[in-house]
């Protein structure tokens, strides 16, 4: 560099109008210019998308609810998703569970606890507890929790080791080109109906998953849509 | 130039350590520079609402009404020849006959119809999986996966010394296996002592289901000689 900016600049052989360092100022800005659009490029593909706007978003809740705890094979209580998300599989919203659904055993464990104050509130007053959303797609999006769960999309595939998180954060991007993914190629995803729940599950291999995949696709006769109606309207 | 790339790498690194990187944790609500038709005013499920006293989208059914059908389905319900399968049934949905009293069996018709009359009811194979799923999510918690009543609760009750351990009840006692079938559905409903009921969590053709599982499980535990069969008797002995 030092030295093509020396040939330019090297000493003119007669008069000149401008400065010598004006002979490598037309090259400088095009190497400025490409460094800039390289490192603008760089920035909006970091950040301009879901994968940084939304994934990590992993609000306060007001009730300190430890899913680790709670939920799934490796935690204390074992508890299935369904237990409290008892919708999941017959609408196409995932409910929040009732209060009641908590009340069912904090009425005989910890009930005076104050980590449970809210819960306890809620309970006598029937007033709701503000939950935070989490996992957000966009209100054009008609997203079908029960189609998705009832033909072996397990809860894994958007939200992640929930069972493994203390503080539920968004751990997928959910944008378009996310739902493509497996729209495109389901027998990567598709998993037996009972494992849905078992968030650990993995096929034997990745040559076993798309056996059992396209089996899955075949017999359950899954023809995700790409059309635009499909999850738009 | 050795300037601007200066100044280039300077926002590039106050930018990155504003920023972060991808999946970096926030506590802040994600921010919208154009939000397009992202969010719209419309009632959406445990939406929230200002405008309804307490503060949600859902609203409870007004007191003292029956729901005929679902919004899914206008023209059916409001069309000359509805019949509410729930209202031609009772007994389907409370377990009880007319004079109120549990019913000893299954009932005896369910809650589809063919041809304008309701279909026969039957306990299938089909029925105990269902029933054998939705045990093992919402009871067996409490009651244990062979219904003896030595769930995780009673266990972290054990640890933590909570009451759950004393009011836990088995459903392998002589007293749960002489309830009437519709006694247990009421129970699987409504609850019963520190029990709340699942009548909001299970259909009424999931809660027969269980029903049945429960029975199943029962016989399980004390299954008379000559119903076990052959091949896994020799194992036990």
């Amino acid at each position: 560099m030092r030295k093509l900016l020396d040939f330019l600049n090297r000493p003119a052989t007669r008069g000149n109008f401008f400065a010598r360092a004006v002979n490598a100022a037309p090259l400088q800005i095009l190497v400025c210019l490409l460094i800039t659009a390289v490192v603008v490029a760089a920035a909006v593909n970091e950040y301009a998308t879901n994968k940084y706007l939304n994934v990590g978003y992993t609000p306060d809740q007001p009730v300190a609810f430890d899913h680790s705890f709670h939920a799934g094979p490796d935690s204390v209580l074992g508890l299935d998703c369904r237990y409290c998300h008892n919708y999941v599989d017959k609408s196409s919203h995932s409910n929040v569970p009732t209060t009641g659904t908590c009340w069912n055993c904090h009425s005989q464990v910890k009930p005076d606890s104050p980590a449970l104050a809210l819960v306890k509130k809620s309970m006598e007053t029937g007033e709701a507890i503000r939950w935070v959303k989490v996992h957000k797609v966009p209100d054009y999006v008609y997203f079908n929790h029960a189609v998705h769960v009832n033909r072996g999309v397990s809860c894994v595939e958007c939200h992640g080791r929930i069972d493994q998180q203390v503080v539920v954060g968004q751990q997928k991007s959910l944008n378009m080109s996310f739902c493509l993914d497996c729209h495109r190629n389901p027998e990567q995803f598709l998993r037996p109906v009972d494992k849905v729940t078992d968030l650990a599950y993995k096929a034997a291999s990745p040559a076993a998953q798309t056996a059992d995949g396209t089996k899955f696709v075949h017999d359950w006769k899954v023809n995700p849509p790409q059309s635009c109606s499909g999850c738009h309207r | 130039m050795s300037r601007y790339l200066a100044f280039l790498a300077v926002a590039v690194v106050a930018t990155i350590s504003f920023l972060g990187f991808q999946g970096k944790k926030s506590k802040d609500t994600p921010v919208y520079v154009f939000d397009d038709m992202d969010y719209q005013n419309k009632y959406k499920a445990q939406g929230e609402n200002a405008f309804f006293a307490d503060g949600r989208d859902a609203r409870p059914p007004v007191t003292g009404t029956v729901a005929r059908g679902t919004g899914l389905e206008p023209t059916k319900v409001f069309s000359a020849g509805y019949q509410r399968a729930e209202s031609l049934n009772p007994s389907f949905v409370t377990g009880k006959d007319a004079k109120g009293t549990f019913i000893a069996g299954f009932p005896e018709k369910s809650l589809s119809f063919t041809n304008g009359k309701l279909n026969d009811y039957k306990v299938s194979q089909y029925t105990l999986d269902v029933g054998r799923g939705k045990f093992q999510i919402y009871c067996a918690v409490c009651h244990g996966q062979a219904g003896d009543g030595n769930g995780i609760m009673k266990v972290r009750s054990a640890i933590e010394g909570d009451a759950a351990i004393v009011t836990i009840a088995s459903l392998q006692t002589p007293l749960i296996r002489a309830y009437p079938n519709g006694q247990l559905y009421d129970v699987v409903t409504n609850g019963k002592n520190t029990m709340m009921g699942y009548g909001d969590k299970l259909s009424p053709e999931e809660r027969w289901a269980v029903v049945a599982y429960v029975r199943a499980l029962q016989l399980s535990q004390n299954c008379p000689p000559e119903l076990v069969p052959s091949a896994v008797k020799a194992q036990i002995k």
